[in-house]
């Protein structure tokens, strides 16, 4: 950690050359020394952004585990991208095997399935099963709670596109005014143009741009089409006794009702829906698992050629696999329910034709009602979905936003410095002035080569200076080119 | 090169002064609010590397008066007055040296 011999040693090099230095002034120079206490403090600089400490200090924890994120090597973040897309491309096609919620329903749809049913239990009032649904949908909020989301994803997308034009500007700002320092001092401007520089940082704001505008397509999207079935949503925010009055034709059907295949159907068509609740855990589950999945130690090794990318992937995979396999369970279950389904289907269906109980306005208005649930879900899912990307992209906009600020203090340092040189060589027009990298090396070498004096004693630069010169690079890194 | 040079010294005295600064939060943290949960040796290590970070800035300082000294004439005995406080921050953690150089090794 420390090393005492080189303190020691460093300590002796400084009171040595002090010594060396007093005795010229006593000979040569004969200098007053002032006192050490009306010195100039040397003012500070912190050319890294600053973070407030919070309030709870596990939080700090937390972030430590990303904090290092910008430093993974760009060959392991290729390589962790190229992992995901092919285990998100096996997830799916392994998914595909299995029927999933939207096929479930489209084969219930099929079979008339749940709605005339309903025509049977919600004879004058809705059943305690239709009425389950709607109210849940009331409970997540109804048609004002989609409004809402949309309105919210509206500004958003405002908010966001104002925030990554205005760092567009700020960018398109410093530029031309590197264009016009270069014309007024021509030559000797020899820093980097900052249109070779700032080209990834525009390729960043052209993505977001891109994506946000295909956002706002899609929330477009989703509200017309939350307006074109407004009726509808409005439908599901009555009350069950205000609702039960909307069913066009009061019927008898208690003896269908109580049939055996009626019952039956009920009790699969619940049992259904548990396999359905059960499958779509699953699926996040999986999904959440991958995106969750730290796999950057197991690519590190990769540079290490300790292992491959082909073996990480199928090491991996037998994880996913795993997690799948539990829908197979849900699978067989779901295809023991449908044979039960089909078979009181059949029957059920004929008795309700023949009775008196059934009613085609009123198999039309359950139908819809049903319809309408599973869309009301849907477009909730996507408005989520939506708010979830407006969050990812909000992120994203923040990491542009701190890569640019750094990149326009570090690009307004170097300048002020260019300037300063420039004025104080006279405007001699000299051919030596140093560039943007002279800068730079500059800075490194000063820090590697911190020793009392650069022309001598380079035996007393301790080892901990290395891993400085390390840090230091890392952290210049960083401020130049963005955490990403 | 010799022009750059003196800015960049200038620089990296304020860098160095940085560090310190950021290195005395660290420190002041460590030894108040997480008093309880850091260790001695970390505590030690903060101090010796602030002090360390605040000889480095001193010592910039001082070549840089030493450039200015070398075409002005003027500024030797301010140049030795920052070398004289970068021995004195040095000094002030030396027994901490070693002192965690008896204790943890």
């Amino acid at each position: 950690m420390i090393d005492q011999k080189e303190f020691e040693s460093f300590k002796t090099s400084l009171e040595k050359l002090g010594q060396e230095m007093m005795e010229k002034n006593d000979r040569i120079y004969l200098s007053t020394i002032p006192e050490m206490a009306v010195l100039p403090k040397p003012e500070k600089k912190i050319m890294v952004s600053q973070q407030n400490i919070p309030d709870n200090l596990n939080s700090l924890l937390e972030s430590a585990n990303t904090s290092l994120d910008a430093l993974v090597p760009k060959e392991v973040k290729r390589m962790i991208e190229s992992y995901k897309k092919n285990m998100n491309e096996f997830i799916v096609e392994n998914l595909n095997k299995y029927e999933l919620e939207s096929e479930i329903d489209a084969y219930l749809a099929k079979l008339q399935l749940p709605h005339s049913l309903e025509c049977v239990f919600s004879q004058a009032e809705i059943s305690e099963y239709l009425w389950k649904k709607i109210s849940d949908i009331q409970q997540k909020g109804g048609s004002m709670f989609l409004d809402n989301h949309l309105s919210n994803l509206e500004k958003k997308n405002e908010e966001l596109v104002k925030r990554t034009n205005d760092i567009s500007i700020a960018i398109k700002n410093e530029e031309e005014e590197d264009i016009k320092n270069s014309k007024q001092y021509g030559g000797r401007w020899t820093r980097k143009p900052s249109t070779q520089i700032n080209s990834t940082l525009y390729q960043r704001i052209q993505l977001i741009l891109k994506n946000l505008s295909l956002a706002k397509d899609c929330d477009g999207k989703i509200k017309s089409s939350v307006l074109d079935n407004r009726k509808y949503f409005e439908i599901l925010a009555l009350s069950k006794q205000a609702l039960s009055r909307q069913i066009p034709v009061k019927t008898d059907a208690d003896k269908i009702k109580n049939s055996e295949p009626a019952v039956k159907l009920r009790k699969d068509l619940d049992s259904i829906e548990t396999q359905k609740t059960k499958s779509i855990e699953v699926i996040n589950k999986t999904f959440q698992t991958l995106n969750e999945d730290n796999i950057i130690a197991q690519f590190l090794q990769v540079l290490q050629n300790k292992t491959t990318e082909k073996a990480i992937f199928e090491e991996n995979k037998k994880k996913y696999e795993d997690l799948i396999k539990e829908l197979s369970v849900i699978d067989e279950e779901v295809k023991i329910v449908k044979i039960s389904i089909l078979a009181n289907n059949t029957t059920f269906q004929r008795e309700l034709q023949s009775n008196q109980g059934y009613n085609e306005a009123n198999d039309k208005f359950f139908k819809d009602i049903e319809a309408h649930c599973v869309l009301y879900n849907q477009k909730l899912q996507q408005l989520q979905q939506g708010m979830k990307f407006y969050t990812d992209c909000n992120r994203e906009i923040q990491n542009l936003s701190e890569s640019v600020n750094e990149y326009l203090r570090a690009r307004d340092l170097e300048k002020i410095n260019l300037i300063n040189f420039i004025l104080s060589a006279g405007g001699s027009g000299n051919k030596n002035v140093p560039s943007a990298n002279a800068f730079d090396n500059n800075l490194v070498h000063g820090f590697s080569n911190f020793n009392i004096n650069s022309n001598q004693n380079n035996d007393v630069i301790p080892t901990q200076s290395i891993f400085e010169f390390i840090k230091f690079r890392i952290f210049k890194s960083i401020l130049l080119y963005g955490s990403k | 090169m010799a022009e750059r040079k003196r800015s960049s010294t200038e620089l990296l005295s304020q860098l160095a002064k940085g560090i310190f600064d950021l290195y005395t939060s660290a420190y002041n943290l460590a030894v108040d609010s997480l008093k309880k949960i850091i260790n001695e040796e970390t505590k030690f290590y903060l101090n010796i590397r602030r002090f360390w970070y605040a000889s480095i800035s001193f010592i910039k300082m001082k070549d840089k008066i030493i450039e200015e000294f070398d075409k002005s004439g003027e500024g030797y005995g301010k140049a030795i007055a920052y070398l004289g406080l970068a021995v004195e921050s040095v000094n002030v953690v030396y027994k901490d040296i070693v002192f965690i150089f008896y204790k943890f090794n």
